[in-house]
């Protein structure tokens, strides 16, 4: 009866994300139109942008022309008036540029806070949407770097690019102001770029190696830091501390000399770089003193091209600096894209209503299904559920009772048949209005960070009187009241200060609060010990009196009382029909319990 | 019978209020941060920095040098223009001086590249260093501290801390803090020189430096206390973006996409704002900081001019003190980055330091006595509670005794108090009153590794690591012999089970593995345990989560394969407890009921109730 759990088996190439830093490359012009289409909203704002950019690397430009101007025209000509005007002249590009420089930064900015928030929302808002067989393989560690991580990364991108645009304005205009105050002082200064492209053909290659590398060793330090925090209680009684540092202590090693190296590729570039802003500092001065002692330049414009140069070689300076921040970023929106790419497997119909429920009857017809394509895990399935009546499904392991309750949730869609709910097909209404309309106990209880008041009210606006009423209801009053806080208490990650058992008793409060007309409870009774179970079990009956149920258990006692018990083996319905004309048929279920068995795992 | 023993106030129980008080309010509002503490957390990352006593000099002799070319540049500048007029009011041709000035302009430059490099490899390298030695010992804190201290913060702010906050942290490091220095010596020198060519354009270049100091410390100010928001809001989007993932199934049964869309919305959109005004608040004064600068600038350019005009001055002197305004502009970019990443450094600081600084509150006492096999357990009076000033007690008064090869069994619903009770005996939380003794020690006064070691506890929440199997089930006893390995999986009623997957023991399960249903973790983690040879073995609701033959199996071999030892069962399965010695039944943290299972069948109580549940007769 043991196999290995469904999940590992079903690998379907659809929605699958990939784990591999490698494939991607350093420059990736998919990536970036992508991340451009996110702009699109904020049109204006970035115009407006813009505009502050231009304005700004416009002015950065003109100031050492004004100085330019200021000492061939004012100071050489010991004109005081003039000198006098282009102080105010000054002043006013001064204004200027505080001006343009704050907006350049706020506007710039802010669109991008937007854009990550736009992108980590979409994100997050399409993860909702995916089917559950994406959930199932795909386990959160990777999704939460994904979510945090990348986007994260994609913001440092969005704030180094500010700089960046207005770097590469600034070194155009610089280029062409270089050229127009002498031509050949200015394309003798441009010789170098040149040469700076050959560094970093050579450069390039083996520092985006040594970057990647880095990050990488980075995202392994933080798998394994969260994966010893998550075991830590293991860990504690097991006395595995020492070993466990051992182990974080090796890999942040390796971070660390992987950063180092990547730090030594970083800063190497730096000693060429300024060896090229020295070679055209000195082309000014003997180039520039040449044209000058000829008579054909005047002493302004070497002075001028001077402070220019300075403003050549700070954007090249920044922008190698900025290289590693575009280099995750690329792979990192690859990353994100990559995921906000995945499709949706299981989608609403176009102008799909919502579920209307009257009744609450439920039918499956010949109803067939299996988690991967080669497995089938339930065949020919009908069952019909009737207006306030309680089945309860019972069979052993792996004979798809909890299916059933998957799939009449809409989960996962069907291979063939139909599911209908008070006649409509479930999958020509809307998927929301299925949760909403169907409360459901999983045996896995799942606590929120919160106090109970908010866990047991979830999504609904169930008043606190409400809330305590449900929990009497479930037996759970009694345990709470014995909290700190009682309803009040705050309940910490995963409810580590509650028992499995109580988990389970707030899960089923959850439910109760959301009144639907069908309740299904998928071996919600697991961990609840059977004296529990039946003061549950007699509140379940009043609950269930005016409500569609569907019991899901392995225990015979907790189905025991059900209008009709439908027992499963291997996918296929066995026997059906309530418990003592079932004891009649001398069956499987009326076999265990001649054998006083209490459960299906028993056989 | 116990008789009510007056109650002591313990002697510890102000310190541990203090305590626990501490421990619910981290994380809580930080933005109270006073100058004091942004003044120690500083000081404290700057004696981290200080132990790398080769990278630090190297650095800072960087630095020297950057100063010294940034600063020999402008005048080997204004040389070669003063050089030039010189050559043309002489009326000569000779261009030999010029050659000399370039020759050493490009040597110079040089000089400045190779000492950027050493500034900013060693500043990296210095950051590098720190960041590892701040993430080693923060997961050697996280390793320590106690059950107390995980329960009460989630694990996603935690790694936010350990993530993000050391990485703020580093950075600051790594660029700002030989950069600080640079920026200070340029300003200092860059100030004296420009005194030396002239002491009123010097004097003029203080209007520049008064209104900068104090606008970066205003602005720092309001940066550090928007970062610590940021990051505590961070936090928070963190958790809930965990939670949701993890809840998956239930977000989906509930129909509860929206619900969880809004919450996660205004986590995120708090994070949005907050990092907007950051922006703004840094782009005000960059751009304020700039203005001061250009102001400065055009006055002197303007005074110099005069003094140019009057013939007081050279325009080679003029060019020079302008060159040396302009060496100035790029630290005075820097110094508005730097603003920003010492205010988000100092807060990470403190969050970090808040950690590092915890105290576990479970530890081996001074003198602390060493443990053999335990032989022998007793409980008197035990009083607990998971909050300290709460008046309500999780346990009250409970006394129980067992020895060598005993089985004790505890029953009871959900809320009675048994996984505390079991968690109390490895010392993961501490009683608040009574005492609890092994072999007739304090629990308190036993070295804490040798007790864990000697108990073991199967906790009714599995936690399996990404790694393979075999790794799984010598986790606690790393280099374990595989027969050692397969006979506690034979024992745990796993290994057949083990043996039908691909890749047999070698199998990873977790993350990236195969997954596994939650009975076949269950045994895992019971064979985990079995391999430290534990002489008291806590199954603490484990047993009653496998199918009762599984569980019947499991305790056979139990009974033959591992003697001398004692048993705690804890188990809401009547069959589990068949064998047990005693049994203790737990009602609302007191013991409502005690005796052997026969005797305990004869009494009417929960016992008799949850007995006839399980063994249902049929009857017509």
């Amino acid at each position: 009866m043991i196999s290995i759990n469904k999940t590992s088996k079903k690998v379907k190439k659809t929605e699958f994300l990939e784990d591999n830093l490698e494939v991607i490359s350093s420059y990736d012009q998919e990536v970036l139109n992508k991340f451009i289409t996110y702009l699109k909203p904020y049109k204006r704002k970035v115009l407006a942008g813009l505009v502050a950019v231009l304005l700004f690397a416009g002015v950065v430009v003109a100031i050492p022309v004004l100085v330019k101007i200021t000492i061939d025209n004012a100071i050489s000509e010991k004109n005081s008036l003039a000198l006098n005007l282009m102080f105010v002249v000054l002043i006013i590009a001064s204004l200027i540029h505080m001006f343009s420089n704050y907006f350049q930064q706020k506007l710039l900015g802010k669109i991008g806070e937007n854009v990550i928030y736009d992108i980590r929302t979409k994100m997050f808002n399409h993860l909702q949407k995916l089917s559950m067989s994406f959930a199932d393989k795909t386990k959160y560690g990777g999704l939460m770097s994904r979510v945090q991580g990348d986007v994260g990364a994609l913001q440092e991108l969005f704030q180094a690019g500010i700089h960046a645009i207005a770097d590469i304005l600034t070194l155009i205009c610089v280029a062409i102001i270089l050229i127009t105050l002498n031509w050949i002082m200015g394309l003798m200064i441009l010789i170098v770029l040149p040469i700076l492209i050959l560094v970093k053909i050579f450069w390039l290659p083996m520092a985006r190696r040594a970057f990647l590398d880095a990050s990488k060793a980075r995202s392994i330090v933080s798998g394994v830091l969260n994966e010893h925090l998550n075991g830590v209680r293991v860990t504690q009684s097991l006395n595995r501390e020492i070993k466990n540092q051992e182990i974080f202590d090796e890999k942040i090693a390796d971070s660390l000399y992987k950063q180092d190296k990547a730090a030594k590729y970083g800063s190497g570039i730096m000693p060429p770089v300024e060896t090229l802003t020295g070679l055209s500092m000195a082309i000014i001065i003997i180039i520039g003193g040449y044209l000058v002692i000829n008579e054909s330049i005047e002493i302004g414009i070497m002075v001028a091209s001077l402070l220019y140069i300075q403003r050549l070689f700070d954007p090249i300076r920044t922008l190698t600096m900025h290289y590693s921040v575009v280099q995750r970023a690329m792979a990192s929106g690859h990353r994100i894209f990559e995921l906000l790419e995945l499709p949706i497997e299981i989608k609403d119909e176009p102008n799909s209503k919502p579920l209307k429920i009257e009744k609450g009857k439920i039918e499956l017809k010949n109803v067939s299904f299996g988690y991967e394509s080669n497995n089938q895990i339930l065949s020919d399935i009908n069952l019909s559920i009737k207006e306030n009546e309680t089945i309860g499904l019972v069979g052993p392991t792996g004979s798809g009772k909890t299916s059933i309750a998957a799939l009449i949730n809409r989960f996962y869609d069907i291979w063939d048949g139909e599911i209908l709910i008070d006649n409509q097909d479930i999958r020509k209404v809307s998927q929301d209005s299925l949760g909403l309309n169907i409360s459901m106990v999983l045996q896995d209880p799942v606590i929120f960070s919160g106090t109970v008041l908010e866990n047991i009210r979830y999504r609904t606006n169930a008043s606190d009187e409400e809330i305590i009423e449900a929990s009497k209801t479930v037996g759970a009053d009694e345990f709470i009241n014995r909290l700190p806080d009682t309803y009040s208490t705050h309940l910490y990650e995963g409810g580590s200060n509650l028992s499995i058992g109580e988990k389970q008793l707030i899960s089923f409060a959850r439910a109760l609060v959301c009144d639907s007309k069908i309740f299904i409870l998928d071996e919600a009774t697991a961990y609840i010990d059977s004296y529990t179970e039946l003061k549950i079990q007699n509140a379940l009956n009043k609950v269930l009196e005016n409500r569609t149920g569907i019991i899901i258990a392995h225990r015979l006692s907790t189905i025991r009382n059900a209008d009709k018990i439908v027992v499963l083996d291997k996918g296929k319905i066995l026997e059906i029909g309530p418990h003592d004309e079932l004891m009649k048929n001398k069956g499987l279920y009326s076999n265990l319990w001649a054998k006083h068995q209490s459960s299906f795992d028993d056989l | 019978m116990h008789f009510p023993k007056p109650h002591l106030p313990n002697p510890h129980i102000a310190e541990r209020i203090a305590h626990a008080k501490q421990l619910l309010h981290i994380g809580d509002n930080l933005s109270h941060l006073s100058h004091k503490k942004e003044f120690e957390v500083l000081k404290r990352i700057t004696k981290m920095c200080l132990r790398y006593k080769k990278y630090i000099s190297l650095g800072v002799f960087g630095v020297f040098g950057i100063v010294a070319s940034q600063l020999y540049l402008p005048f080997l500048l204004g040389n070669g223009i003063d050089k030039s007029i010189e050559i043309i009011s002489s009326g000569s041709s000779k261009l030999n001086d010029l050659y000399i000035v370039g020759f050493l302009i490009i040597i110079t430059s040089m000089v400045r590249g190779l000492f950027g490099f050493l500034i900013q490899y060693y500043g990296e390298k210095i950051g590098n260093n720190i960041t590892t030695n701040l993430r080693s010992n923060f997961h050697k804190k996280l390793q320590s501290l106690s059950f107390s201290f995980h329960d009460k913060i989630h694990s996603g702010n935690l790694m936010s801390r350990g993530i993000l906050d050391i990485e703020g942290v580093g950075l600051f490091v790594r660029t700002g803090f030989l950069r600080t220095l640079e920026i200070f010596l340029l300003m200092f020198f860059g100030g004296i020189l420009l005194v030396s060519v002239d002491w009123k354009i010097g004097l003029l270049s203080l209007i520049f430096i008064i209104p900068t100091a104090s606008l970066a410390t205003t602005t720092r100010l309001r940066l550090r206390k928007i970062w610590t928001k940021i990051q505590q809001f961070y936090s928070d989007l963190n958790t809930k973006l965990q939670e949701n993932l993890i809840g998956v199934r239930v977000v989906r049964a509930f129909g509860g996409q929206n619900h969880e869309i809004k919450k996660f919305r205004s986590s995120h959109k708090n994070v949005t704002n907050l990092t907007i005004e950051s922006i703004e608040v840094s782009a005000l004064g960059q751009a304020l900081i700039g203005f001061f600068f250009l102001i400065t600038w055009s006055l002197i350019i303007w005074v110099s001019g005069i003094q140019v005009i009057s013939g007081s001055l050279t325009l080679g002197e003029m060019t020079q003190s302008l060159v040396y305004l302009g060496m100035l502009q790029r630290p005075v970019r820097m110094i508005g980055m730097m603003v920003n990443a010492y205010a988000r450094a100092t807060s990470c600081g403190l969050r970090l330091f808040e950690i590092l600084d915890k105290k576990p509150n479970i530890k081996s006492p001074n003198e602390a006595k060493s443990l053999d096999k335990i032989h022998k357990i007793e409980a008197k009076n035990i009083v607990f509670k998971f909050d300290h000033e709460s008046e309500k007690n999780i346990l009250n008064k409970i006394s129980f005794k067992t020895s060598k090869n005993q089985i004790l069994g505890i029953i009871g619903p959900p809320g009675s108090g048994k996984s505390s009770l079991a968690q109390l005996i490895p010392r993961f939380y501490d009683i608040e009153d009574g005492s609890l003794t092994i072999n007739d020690i304090d629990i308190k006064n036993i070295d804490i590794i040798e007790l864990r070691k000697q108990v073991g506890i199967i906790s009714q929440n599995t936690f399996l690591f990404n790694m393979t199997i075999k790794e799984n089930i010598s986790y606690g006893v790393p280099n374990s012999e595989m027969d050692e390995i397969i006979k506690c999986a034979q024992i745990a009623e796993i290994h057949d089970f083990i043996e039908t997957l691909p890749e047999k023991y070698e199998t990873t399960v977790g993350e990236f593995g195969v997954s596994l249903s939650g009975g076949q973790k269950q045994r895992i983690s019971i064979a985990r345990t079995l391999l430290k040879k534990p002489s008291l073995v806590i199954f603490d609701d484990s047993l009653s989560a496998l199918d009762s033959i599984t569980d019947q199996k499991i305790r056979e071999h139990l009974k033959t394969s591992i003697s001398s030892q004692i048993t705690i069962i804890i188990s809401h399965r009547i069959d589990s407890l068949e064998h047990a010695n005693e049994i203790i039944v737990l009602d609302k943290g007191k013991i409502s009921q005690r005796g052997t299972p026969s005797e305990l069948l004869k009494e009417d109580g929960i016992y008799k109730t949850i007995s006839d549940i399980q063994h249902p007769k049929y009857e017509k």
